[in-house]
């Protein structure tokens, strides 16, 4: 990316934003307590500064943590001050293993994005990361840049301290990361985004990834074994003589490949990582009283101050930072350099993170306990839902959102406020709401079903049907056209057609009934199995018809499904409609017939047998007179095509 | 290693390590002063440096000061340190070769950020203001302990250049070798290569750390892998002192000889063919803890 895109008018964070009265103001609050003694009372020192937020010398800004668990996933947000904003991302895949000399470990790659979103001295850069393919990008044009080289350093300082903490420091041993040896391991991908660059990213970088690492579960694998290959080992090696040719001929080698697949963690619960600790870190500006500029006879008074922000940060010559885990161990000292420090100093340092990062600790272990159990009881109410949801009804039923309300909350109210509240969980409540809310699901899937039917709303699936629907008046020329067809779809048809009406009202009907035993039953079950394959059923229901204009002969049966369960409810008011619509249907039927022969008839037999037979028997003899011309066309098509038949074979014969 | 007594096990039984030191002796070092005479053509005077410890070799070239390349880049009040740390290929000892792009390998990006920090603790920078001094260091061959050789190199380098310094920067690493009956003997000082990876299971801790000898401060210290306490941390931090100021006496012993020298041809002694000073000295110090 070339920075001469844009212009900057006014860089608020670079060196060169720094005034000099702001400077010397900040190096006089910082070396206030240092002047005054030397080394006898340093500890005292601390006490002294004020900086310009209030804080003393060694005190660390309020910090808020925010956590969220999904399947293979966890994020992290850490708000660190006022100022710093950094958000933590951790996933995991499973990948063949990176490297052939290392095949039983895994991969923990991080990654480090510094945008201009967070401050406006960033420069627009690509993300810095560990993995194959970040590190190995030059910086092409813009590694010059004097800024951007800052940034360059700085992010990859935070990539490098990441590193150094979790995976030389031991906290996260990438042999526990295998899962089939030289086959399959994990891939770890922490990605570390700095959304507002406020001072002292790197330790808000450090926390969020730590507890990204700590909250996130992975999840249980099965392997399934996809496919087996089977290779003959050919003697066409080159390396093999004529001796071992006649060995190798005989082999058969065959590999199961198995590719592993995520199990979801409703269905088993998912594992947390192999953490052997939880290193956290603190990190200094140091501010000497012998700077390059003002150059004083004593050199070895330094300020430290404990969570530098950037105006600070901007008058610090050097940095240094600590990580410890909670059993006080040195996970990782980095010092680097800028300005002088005698060694009682360097210790004195350490001895003051060492406070700092135990309540570092202990916030970090309580925010996670409390986010485990919210996301523990997420995932209790998830599987209550699902329970549920099979218990309610065995159609397919879409399950509404989640009633998560709570949680929801969290995610959107401002982040300043007081996160006490927004992590209570409140379990009396959701019970009962949970409950209802299946069962107002239910209601509304049921009647969406059922309104759907009586309004019509699954006309259009209806119009498909009809014109392979009850007609009345294809009743009579079905029946004529019956004698032609003889084929078993014909006959099956038939007898679905009789099941949808009461098999009591065959007055008539000119169906030729077939029984079909399985198909009695007029359950919806078996009506809904045998719908599959008759898409021209459907329609008995008068309602069929109220949709005419189409004519298209669809594959509907999904839909004719469902028309049959609620057809008992509605009959009447399809039946009405049905009166208006009987001229579309005679000219649908016109070029039905001569289209589908064979499958019409049984339709119409179909919509003879309803069972509305006043009306409909008036229709029928309403559309058998409409029929007239059709029947007289049909039957004139057959005699025509039996005279050409005949010709044929006259021809033929001759 | 199919012999019943492994290389490391030595250390338990005869206090020596893998290469015949004692816990507290630092490598042969030698240090070569002007092995670049081409740093002029920089603009204005420049000097150079070849530094060995042990087998790890890194070459310096320092240059200036001099006008920034961009106005951008100057600070008003004082000079600013350009520093760019590479490794040639070839660098990497033994069978962990492998191709590393020298423009993002963040290890050695870390190296120059340590090492541009450490500069500027040392450099009277604001003898110089608006102007830019550059320091460039090649690392030859890596034996472990690149980043002390590193800092080394460039510290003489810039003597050589003539560039005022408080103090001679000096760098030494040490470590501790973990579980051991007398652990005061378990702080090993300028590790290697073996010394620094994986050892014997667990992740061993090196501290890389530079100083100023004379003023006794230090610039920078760096150590990953866990410490037990801050006791062990003080122990370590004590032994790189120390190592330190070993390899103090021997970079001083070679700037007064390259100072003898130079005085001799002014008089007329010698020719410009002695420019190039080889040194070679052997330096064993005794650590306390």
């Amino acid at each position: 990316m070339s920075s001469t895109a844009y212009v900057t008018i006014r860089d608020d964070s670079g060196l060169a934003s720094l005034s000099v009265n702001e400077r010397d103001f900040l190096r006089s609050c910082a070396l206030r307590g240092a002047a005054t003694t030397k080394e006898e009372d340093e500890d005292d020192n601390p006490s002294k500064v004020l900086r310009l937020d209030g804080r003393r010398g060694h005190d660390v800004r309020t910090i808020k943590l925010r956590l969220h668990r999904w399947d293979n996933g966890a994020e992290t947000t850490v708000q660190w001050g006022a100022g710093t904003r950094v958000s933590a991302v951790c996933s995991a895949e499973l990948v063949p293993p990176p490297s052939l000399d290392r095949p039983n470990e895994g991969l923990l790659v991080f990654e480090v994005d510094l945008s201009p979103m967070a401050s406006p001295g960033f420069r627009l850069a690509p993300a810095v990361s560990t993995g194959p393919g970040g590190g190995g990008r030059s910086s092409s044009s813009s590694s010059t840049n004097f800024s951007n080289q800052e940034q360059r350093l700085l992010s990859n300082r935070i990539l490098r301290c990441l590193e150094r903490i979790i995976l030389m420091g031991g906290a996260l041993d990438t042999e526990a990361l295998v899962v089939e040896g030289g086959k399959w391991v994990w891939k770890l991908t922490l990605s570390i985004t700095v959304l507002d660059a406020g001072g002292n990213i790197l330790d808000a970088s450090v926390l969020a990834a730590v507890a990204a690492l700590r909250h996130y579960r992975k999840p249980q694998i099965s392997m399934t074994p996809m496919a087996s290959i089977t290779t003959e080992t050919t003697p066409t090696n080159e390396y093999s003589g004529p001796a071992t040719s006649a060995v190798n001929m005989s082999l058969d080698r065959t590999t199961i490949i198995t590719l592993p697949t995520l199990i979801p963690s409703t269905v088993k619960e998912a594992t947390p990582l192999p953490l052997h600790h939880s290193p956290l870190s603190i990190s200094f500006g140091l501010i000497p009283a012998d700077d390059a500029v003002h150059s004083t006879s004593s050199t070895s008074v330094v300020a430290a101050l404990m969570d530098p922000t950037d105006r600070e940060e901007l008058v610090a010559s050097g940095t240094l930072t600590i990580a410890m885990n909670i059993h006080s161990e040195i996970c990782l000292l980095d010092y680097g350099g800028g300005c002088e420090l005698l060694p009682d100093q360097l210790k004195k340092c350490c001895r003051a993170a060492q406070g700092a990062i135990q309540e570092l600790c202990q916030l970090l272990e309580r925010t996670l306990q409390e986010a485990d159990e919210q996301a523990q009881t997420e995932r209790l109410r998830l599987l209550q839902l699902q329970q549920q949801a099979s218990n309610v009804s065995t159609a397919t039923m879409m399950l509404p959102p989640l009633p998560t309300n709570n949680n929801n909350n969290n995610n959107n109210i401002p982040f300043l406020q007081q996160l006490d509240d927004q992590l209570d969980v409140d379990t009396t409540v959701d019970d009962s709401q949970i409950t209802d809310y299946i069962q107002t699901a239910a209601e509304e899937a049921y009647r969406k079903q059922a309104l759907d039917y009586s309004t019509g709303h699954i006309a259009t699936a209806v119009r498909e049907d009809i014109p392979n629907a009850d007609r009345p008046g294809s009743a009579v020329t079905t029946s004529s056209s019956s004698a032609s067809s003889s084929s078993l779809l014909a006959a099956m048809l038939k007898s679905v057609g009789q099941n949808q009406k009461n098999p009591s009202i065959d007055a008539t009907t000119t169906v030729t009934t077939i029984d079909v035993a399985p198909i009695r039953g007029n359950d919806n079950n078996t009506m809904e199995t045998t719908t599959t394959t008759t898409t021209t059923i459907t329609p008995m229901d008068p309602e069929d018809t109220t949709a005419a204009a189409a004519n298209n002969k669809p594959p509907v049966t999904s839909k004719s499904t469902t028309l049959v369960q609620p057809k008992k409810v509605t009959r009447k008011d399809a039946i009405e409609i049905d009166d208006d619509d009987d001229d579309e249907e005679e000219e649908e039927t016109v070029m039905l017939q001569s289209e589908f022969d064979v499958v019409v008839t049984p339709k119409t037999t179909t919509t003879t047998t309803s069972t509305s037979t006043t009306q409909q028997q008036s229709k029928t003899d309403d559309t058998m007179d409409e029929e007239g011309p059709d029947i007289d066309d049909l039957s004139m098509a057959i005699k025509s095509s039996k005279k050409d038949k005949k010709k044929k074979k006259v021809h033929k014969k001759k | 290693m199919g012999s019943s007594i492994r290389r490391t096990d030595l250390l338990a039984l005869s206090n020596l390590r893998n290469d015949g030191r004692k816990p507290g002796e630092i490598r042969r070092m030698r240090v070569q002063m002007g092995a670049n005479t081409n740093t002029g053509d920089g603009g204005g005077v420049g000097g150079s440096a070849l530094v060995d410890m042990g087998l790890t070799s890194a070459l310096a070239t320092v240059r200036g000061p001099m006008a920034c390349a961009r106005r951008s880049d100057e600070l008003p009040d004082r000079a600013m340190v350009d520093v760019s740390v590479k490794a040639v290929p070839f660098a990497p000892s033994g069978g962990d070769r492998r191709v590393t792009n020298p423009n993002t390998d963040r290890r050695l990006v870390e190296m120059t950020h340590l090492l541009k920090r450490a500069l500027e603790a040392t450099i009277l920078l604001q003898l110089y203001p608006k102007s830019r001094i550059q320091v460039q260091v090649v690392i030859l061959a890596d034996d472990g302990g690149r980043l002390s050789a590193a800092i080394n190199a460039a510290s003489v380098a810039l003597i050589d250049a003539g560039i005022p310094v408080k103090d001679i920067l000096c760098s030494c690493s040490a470590g501790y070798a973990g579980s051991g009956v007398n652990t005061d003997e378990k702080t090993l000082v300028d590790l290697n290569r073996q010394e620094e990876s994986s050892f014997a299971g667990q992740n061993a801790v090196c501290l890389p750390c530079a100083m100023l000898p004379q003023r006794g401060t230090v610039v920078m210290a760096q150590c990953e892998a866990r410490l037990p306490d801050f006791d062990t941390m003080d122990r370590v931090l004590g032994a790189a002192m120390d190592g330190c100021r070993a390899v103090f006496d021997i970079i001083q012993a070679a700037i007064r000889e390259r100072a003898s020298i130079l005085l001799g041809m002014r008089r007329g002694h010698g020719t410009p063919a002695t420019n190039v000073l080889k040194f070679d000295q052997v330096l064993i110090a005794y650590t306390n803890g």
